[in-house]
């Protein structure tokens, strides 16, 4: 690309980067003098700020105080984090106890503890401390975790019991944080010093492990340690089977953390889907393998494969299978063993289900009566294509040909396009990609167009070559039926070094030629004067737009003359695409026919991208209304900026009304496409004061509100939530009743959920094609059942 | 002073002032943080300050030109209160040549800008600083010195270091532009 950048363009890249990459200090709340200071700086000497700015700033102090105990949970639970860090990893002072009841003959290193959390301020401004152990965990919840409220908490001979309490039922971050780290740490004092197995000590058992799923704060050693300790006492005190009744989940942190422990573990007594799951969720193990190899496990297996989901245990299902059948079917000769299921369950699980079902297939000619296993084997190959898919075909015909007969015999030919192809087709794509960067952004492949030794200049009034571009370019600036409205500061063009001719002659070797002599025609970005070609270079902020393959291609499938590529396109430096390429394989070059890419950015068919227009609309304004009646608004920053910002907002806030209210609030990022897509009046109803948000606008960016009361009514598709669609995938899902050329009335079936209640119904979308000088072409919602819903 | 800073100010730049502390503030502070403490707040008052005096430079500035202005003087506040006495530069050498006269001039590929926005991430705020309040707030050298509160001379060694700096590590890196 001959995209250039200026000083200017490393300064202000390089202070977003550094500005994106600054975590906010969410607990910090400003002092009061700060907010004095603050406020002497905001406020004039003469009285002139209004009262309700004076409101504004009040309540942005009070969000900010609010916002910052919602923010302080991650703080607070990094230093409870690093307060047992220090605490697991000193060496420990014993103060044993002399109490007898499970809880207080408990011994903890509080020197340690003393050394690692320092003293609040509100320890340091001398507050009470609760005596109470659940006025404790409110208060360090409140102020953070300290050693003396740490210490006053390990006092109270309630301290574990409230902990388990409260873990049962609050779902508060930093309550469970604290209480957790609070139980850990007794159980592993308890369990390091020796005072013998207790109820308790099963009690607390199980928040090590959530203590480790959560990554919080257990170092895996302490895990370990702990599990050591867990085994002794299981091993003396409590049998195997009341482990697995009464503890299930101190028997799963043994089992994760116990290498072998026979008297714990034994695998004859589980089911077979248990077996299976052990093995997917926890690690290889030979005795758990050997288990399987049974009858029961291979019915159990040969039936649950049809509607197990998990990738990983359908493997190890077909791993049972084969080396059942195998087993069985074993004459003697082949006395070697299957391939571990150890080495399927690692990365590369594809290629050895690839070898077992090899082996599976030998099997088969002398066990072809297994009951199941026709069903099962169809299953196989079902899945076997769609992994193969991933493989060239020379791999399966050298090392894999049982498969491949296998392939053969399904009419399966979609291997992977062989890897030494890649360079040919990244360069299609490129060349594909370049197109159309050239004539959305004016910016040219290397070598198409000399940006740094060319010229670049501004067109000027009066000369023929401006009359001939001015001549070009005016229908492209024709706004509402005006007057074609050029302004002459706003081209800059750069000679292209190659004549309009080479151009076309190059591209349609890449694309079908009406799509390249479309491409060509239409746009303001590529000017051609005789067989001169300059490119209308426009503004900076288009040459940020430009799109570029990144990365290695994904999935690489050939087909019926046909490769179909996966890969990722970055769009801005550092938004990025998943699109996909259909490219025609003639023998000679290959050219760019269809996939994601191509319909978004290239695709002719008028009728076609009329309809990709209506869905397109229809899209926004469905994701529009989930946000806007849902409350969930994207949000650009951080939620905290935000509700600053919506309260700082102007003129939007008066919008509100007046008097006290809570806020959700985002930044626009996209939901506020009603404006964009819906005829005009709907959206100012929406927004209106009463409707379901409200809107302000600060700054560049439009910043709503969300009144809770009115955040109630959701639309769902059939197919699940809108959000979690592709635009590609609606264009299927959107069922086009009838089309002009501009206009379009589409249906669609939507499940609406609004105060606890879902009504199913078909909601019709009347649009309408309008041309917008900024976006082009927009199918507008103008009419229709769910404008209906809308104007409600 | 700050008494005076805000009667100076009018209705709309005293909103956009409090518009910039509502979205930044919590940045700035943090940024300041890292560099002087508990002194954070103080940088974050007095960086506004000084963006008060030149309030009208925000003007027309988008958010990505903002972001990095408030930063940077926030950072700068903070080094400010660090700093006990200020080192007087060496303004010797001035410059004789500008390695980038026109910071507008779009002079770098792909891959230089990728290197030079490494670079200048890495380079020393005090050289950052001014190169940014002059080339794209479009500062005078003496609306920036007074900005962050250093002698002309000081500022416009600094800039000019600056691009030399970002200059001669890219051709050491065998970057052309």
């Amino acid at each position: 690309m001959s995209i250039k950048y200026s000083l200017n363009d490393v300064l202000i890249e390089s202070g977003v980067r550094d500005f994106r990459e600054i975590a906010i200090c969410a607990d910090w709340t400003p002092t009061d003098k700060h907010k004095t200071k603050m406020e002497k700086i905001f406020n004039s000497a003469d009285g002139r700020v209004s009262g309700r700015l004076k409101s504004i700033l009040a309540a942005a102090a009070a969000a900010a105080i609010i916002f910052g105990v919602l923010a302080a949970i991650k703080p607070v639970r990094d230093g409870v984090a690093s307060f047992f860090s220090g605490l697991f990893t000193k060496p420990a002072h014993t103060v044993t106890d002399t109490d007898t009841t499970a809880q207080t003959h408990v011994t903890e290193p509080d020197t340690a503890a003393e050394t690692t959390a320092p003293d609040t301020a509100a320890d340091q401004a001398g507050a009470e401390l609760p005596d109470d152990a659940r006025g404790l965990i409110d208060y360090m919840v409140r102020n953070g975790v300290s050693t003396a409220a740490w210490k006053k908490l390990r006092e109270c001979g309630d301290g574990v019991d409230v902990c388990l309490d409260m873990l049962k039922t609050e779902e508060y971050g930093t309550v469970t944080c604290i209480c957790s780290a609070f139980v850990s740490s007794r159980l592993y004092n308890e369990l390091k010093y020796g005072v013998g197995w207790s109820t308790a000590t099963a009690n607390m058992a199980p928040y090590l492990y959530n203590e480790l799923a959560s990554g919080d704060m257990c170092p895996t050693v302490y895990m370990s340690e702990c599990a050591q300790h867990l085994r002794e006492y299981f091993s003396e005190n409590v049998t195997t089977e009341k482990l697995h009744q009464d503890y299930p989940v101190t028997s799963k942190v043994l089992s994760a953390y116990g290498g072998e422990y026979d008297d714990v573990y034994d695998p004859k007594s589980k089911t077979a889907a248990e077996n299976i799951r052990r093995l997917c969720d926890f690690k290889y193990d030979e005795k758990v393998h050997k288990a399987l190899l049974n009858y029961e496990a291979f019915e159990y297996c040969a039936k649950a494969y049809f509607t197990e989901t998990d990738i990983k245990a359908r493997a190890v299902m077909s791993v049972v299978c084969a080396e059942y059948i195998r087993n069985r079917c074993d004459d003697g000769k082949a006395s070697k063993s299957s391939l571990p299921l150890k080495l399927l369950l690692g990365e590369q699980g594809y290629t050895k289900l690839f070898t077992c079902g090899g082996e599976i297939l030998k099997m088969s000619r002398v066990d072809e009566e297994a009951e199941n296993y026709s069903q099962w084997l169809d299953a196989f190959v079902s899945d076997l294509k769609a992994a193969a898919q991933f493989w060239p075909e020379s791999v399966f015909e050298a090392e894999l040909t049982e498969l491949h007969a296998l392939l053969d015999n399904a009419g399966f030919t979609g291997y992977r396009v062989p890897p030494q192809r890649d360079d040919e087709i990244i360069s299609a794509i490129n060349d594909a990609i370049s197109l159309y960067n050239a004539v959305s952004f004016g910016a040219a492949a290397e070598g198409w167009c000399d940006h740094e030794t060319g010229y670049r200049e501004r067109a000027e009034e009066g000369t023929p070559m401006t009359a001939e571009m001015l001549e070009h370019l005016a229908p492209f600036y024709t706004y509402n039926g005006d007057q074609p409205r050029l302004y002459l500061e706003e081209v800059t063009l750069s000679p292209s070094t190659r004549g309009y001719g080479e151009w076309l002659g190059h591209y349609c070797g890449v694309l079908p030629e009406d799509v390249v002599r479309r491409l060509l025609r239409d746009t303001p970005r590529f000017i051609i004067i005789g067989d001169s070609v300059y490119l209308n270079v426009f503004t900076t902020e288009g040459t940020e737009y430009y799109h570029a393959l990144q990365g290695t291609l994904g999935y690489v499938s050939g087909q019926d003359g046909k490769i179909v590529v996966t890969a990722v396109v970055s769009r801005r430096f550092e938004e990025y695409s998943y699109e996909s390429f259909e490219l025609e394989d003639g023998g000679g070059a290959l050219k760019l026919v269809g996939g994601t890419f191509y319909e978004k950015y290239l695709m002719t068919d008028p009728e076609k991208i009329t309809r990709t227009k209506a869905a397109e609309c229809v899209y926004e304004v469905l994701k529009a209304y989930s946000s806007l009646y849902n409350g969930d608004v994207s949000v650009a920053a951080s939620a905290e900026e935000c509700t600053n910002s919506a309260l700082f907002a102007d003129p939007g806030y008066d919008r509100f009304g007046s008097g006290e209210r809570e806020y959700y609030t985002g930044v626009y990022t996209g939901e506020l496409a009603l404006y964009e897509y819906a005829d005009g009046g709907i959206a100012d109803l929406m927004l209106s004061d009463g409707g379901p948000v409200s809107r302000a606008y600060h700054n560049g960016n439009d910043v709503i509100a969300i009144m809770p009361g009115a955040a109630e009514a959701t639309v769902n598709l059939k197919q699940g939530p809108i959000y979690r669609i592709s635009l590609i995938e609606f264009c299927d899902i959107l069922k086009i009743e009838s089309q002009t050329a501009d206009t379009v009335t589409a249906s669609l079936q939507l499940e609406r959920e609004e105060n606890g209640k879902t009504t199913v119904g078909t909601y019709t979308f009347e649009l309408e094609m309008r041309e917008n000088n900024y976006y082009g072409w927009r199918a507008i919602l103008v009419g229709g059942t769910f404008l209906d819903l809308l104007s409600k | 002073m700050l008494l005076f800073m805000a009667e100076t100010l009018d209705l709309p730049q005293r909103r956009k002032l409090e518009r910039l502390y509502a979205q930044y503030g919590k940045k700035m502070y943090a940024a300041a943080r890292r560099i002087c403490g508990d002194l954070a707040e103080d940088a974050v008052q007095n960086a506004f300050v000084s963006i008060a005096k030149n309030i009208e430079k925000t003007d027309g500035r988008d958010d990505d030109g903002l972001a990095g202005y408030v930063i940077a003087i926030a950072k700068n506040e903070a080094y400010d209160l660090m700093r006990k006495t200020e080192k007087t530069e060496d303004i010797d050498s001035l410059p004789v040549t500008d390695p980038f006269s026109d910071p507008a001039e779009r002079v770098f590929e792909r891959d230089a800008f990728e290197a030079a926005v490494k670079l200048m991430r890495g380079m020393d705020d005090k050289y950052r600083a001014p190169l940014y309040l002059v080339c794209v707030m479009g500062m005078s050298i003496k609306e920036a010195a007074s900005s962050l509160r250093l002698r002309e001379k000081t500022v416009g060694v600094r800039v000019y270091r600056a691009k030399k700096l970002l200059a001669d590590k890219l051709k050491e890196a065998g970057y052309e532009y």
